[in-house]
């Protein structure tokens, strides 16, 4: 990219520390040359000299981003975007009072969501996505509705509510958890997962990992139902089968075969220049 | 059964706790000033969802639950920890359930997130056939110039969810432009005319013409500028519209924001997913309350689109 993109990429939204996002960037550059993805950091939209997103009258949107280092990001140049990002704070309000800082990361996370969605080019994941991660008990709860056998996950005002077959694993979520006084005091019982895990991470249509195809297929189900391309799940291997233990929709991606197919997910959902 | 969920000081949740108790409805109502006496199991796991709550004496499963009106605010302070922890995880959970629940949910939490970005609601108003005011969002002062000098009147708000009194930009204010440069701002073109509020309870749709010289008739009362408000009709491809939104918005009840032109045609500023629908049934009559609680027991017409939510 230059001072305005000349062909489309995928554009890589970012934190620093963010290694699976710059391990994406590098396969896809390797694939295609440094020109065919760009990474954006937080900071670096939070400090850009120019914001311009509109809105017409009949919600068409145009405008574009200039950075400082005389990028341009404008959506005739962008392929899709992987974003990793969850909110940005403008750094003129990084020392400002806390209600000054949490207003302008509020604003900023609003302009971050229109534009995205403006883009008119996918997005992964979605949009939605920035409007708050689904606690795991949620995903639990949607992936039974998906068919995916899952740990049992209870929370409960108070301990005497926990089913007795729980018992040893309530945790105290309220105050004096040190103390027994736990029979009005608020629970989780969850039981620990184990050692023996098995990661599968659904990239667009494809579920990848060791379960069993039906489980495949629910998981790329729930996925979709859920609005996401990327999703990770982790199972419990135990004596009776796999069950669902965590779903991560941002996963940190490690290893290099799941690299790989999140940068085939990218390039496989990049609009093309007509 | 129908629960109502929130402040019962809250008049709007109150308006329709009422109704309910006037049309004989079975209700409870899980009282957000009073959860730390209250009781919640959520049960997820390994391939059903269940749970139980125990509230105002009455103990229920959560299947057995029809509906629920949720108008969820800030929890109050307590100085007992206990009672703020149990309050804290109650609200959390329910919450929680109700983004999920197979009944109907009138709003789910989830549904109400599209106005947590102005500019992001207002791409969504305009597929829905809508007219927006053309908007601009940037942190450049000559920008800004240019967009006012292409529409005129400008006024400007927060992008954010966070309440904004709109404001217009005038000769005073424009001194200060320089200060967007370390952060965006939202800049609209002013639009002419009359305001309208639309309630969309299921099916059924009120609009509530609203006369106010003010900016912002919210506030008027601040300017000593009274708002009149009064009944009126929408045309219906206007009414449909406000009804495609609510759809789209997974909304079954909602407040819409329209202003009539001159010209005749309706402009759509926002949708509220948590109206304060009280103060337009006070001045007005409009019988919203009861389409709420009629939309809640199944009276509704169209109930059974809306309960499909419950499974996306």
């Amino acid at each position: 990219m230059t001072a305005a993109v000349a062909q489309r990429s995928v554009v890589v939204l970012a934190h620093a520390h963010d290694r699976g996002a710059v391990a994406v960037s590098r396969a896809i550059a390797d694939r295609h040359g440094d020109s065919a993805v760009h990474v954006v950091q937080a900071s670096e939209l939070g400090r850009a000299p120019r914001w311009s997103h509109a809105i017409d009258a009949r919600g068409s949107v145009t405008g574009d981003v200039a950075l400082q280092s005389g990028t341009v990001l404008a959506a005739d140049g962008i392929g899709c975007v992987f974003n990793r990002l969850v909110g940005i704070v403008p750094p003129a309000f990084a020392r400002a009072p806390a209600r000054e800082r949490d207003y302008a990361a509020a604003e900023m996370h609003a302009l971050l969501v229109s534009w995205l969605a403006g883009l008119g080019r996918p997005v992964i994941n979605p949009v939605a996505g920035l409007f708050g991660n689904p606690s795991r008990r949620q995903w639990l709860t949607r992936a039974v509705a998906a068919g995916i056998p899952v740990m049992r996950d209870v929370v409960a005002t108070s301990a005497r509510l926990v089913p007795s077959e729980l018992s040893d694993h309530i945790a105290v979520r309220g105050p004096w958890p040190e103390t027994k006084l736990v029979s009005r005091q608020p629970v989780e019982a969850s039981p620990a997962p184990g050692r023996a895990i098995v990661a599968v991470l659904v990239a667009g249509h494809r579920a990848h990992g060791d379960v069993s195809r039906a489980i495949g297929h629910r998981c790329v189900d729930l996925a979709r139902q859920t609005g996401r391309s990327l999703l990770q799940l982790d199972f419990a291997v135990g004596p009776r089968g796999v069950r669902l233990a965590h779903v991560d929709p941002m996963p940190p991606l490690v290893h290099e075969h799941a690299v790989a197919v999140v940068a085939d997910l990218l390039e496989h959902s990049s609009v093309r220049p007509r | 059964m129908i629960v109502f969920f929130g402040r019962p000081d809250d008049r709007p949740l109150a308006l329709a706790i009422e109704q309910a108790a006037s049309q004989g409805v079975p209700y409870v109502v899980l009282d957000q000033t009073r959860l730390g006496h209250d009781e919640l199991l959520l049960d997820v796991g390994p391939d059903r969802v269940d749970g139980r709550l125990h509230t105002c004496g009455t103990e229920l499963e959560l299947g057995a639950i029809a509906a629920v009106y949720a108008r969820p605010l800030a929890l109050s302070h307590t100085r007992d920890e206990l009672e703020r922890a149990r309050s804290e995880q109650l609200n959390a959970s329910f919450l929680e359930w109700l983004d999920d629940a197979g009944c109907l949910v009138v709003n789910r939490p989830r549904a109400m997130q599209s106005n947590v970005s102005k500019p992001y609601q207002l791409q969504l108003v305009a597929e829905s056939g809508m007219t927006v005011p053309a908007t601009l969002v940037t942190n450049r002062p000559e920008d800004v110039h240019d967009f006012r000098a292409r529409h005129g009147r400008v006024i400007y708000k927060s992008i954010s969810g966070i309440r904004s009194i709109v404001t217009e930009l005038d000769e005073r204010t424009i001194e200060h432009l320089e200060r967007i440069r370390s952060l965006p701002t939202q800049f609209q073109a002013y639009v002419e005319g009359v305001d309208v509020r639309v309630h969309v309870v299921g099916d059924r749709v009120f609009a509530t013409e609203i006369a106010s010289s003010a900016t912002d008739y919210r506030y008027a009362h601040r300017a000593g500028e009274p708002a009149t408000l009064q009944p009126t009709e929408l045309p219906s491809a206007v009414g449909r519209r406000c009804l495609a939104l609510a759809q789209r918005l997974e909304l079954p009840f909602c407040g819409i924001d329209l202003r009539r032109r001159p010209d005749g045609a309706h402009v759509c500023f926002e949708v509220n997913p948590m109206p304060a629908y009280s103060y337009f049934e006070s001045e007005t009559g409009q019988p919203i309350a009861q389409a709420l609680v009629d939309l809640l027991t199944g009276a509704g017409a169209n109930v059974g689109s809306w309960s499909r939510f419950a499974t996306t």
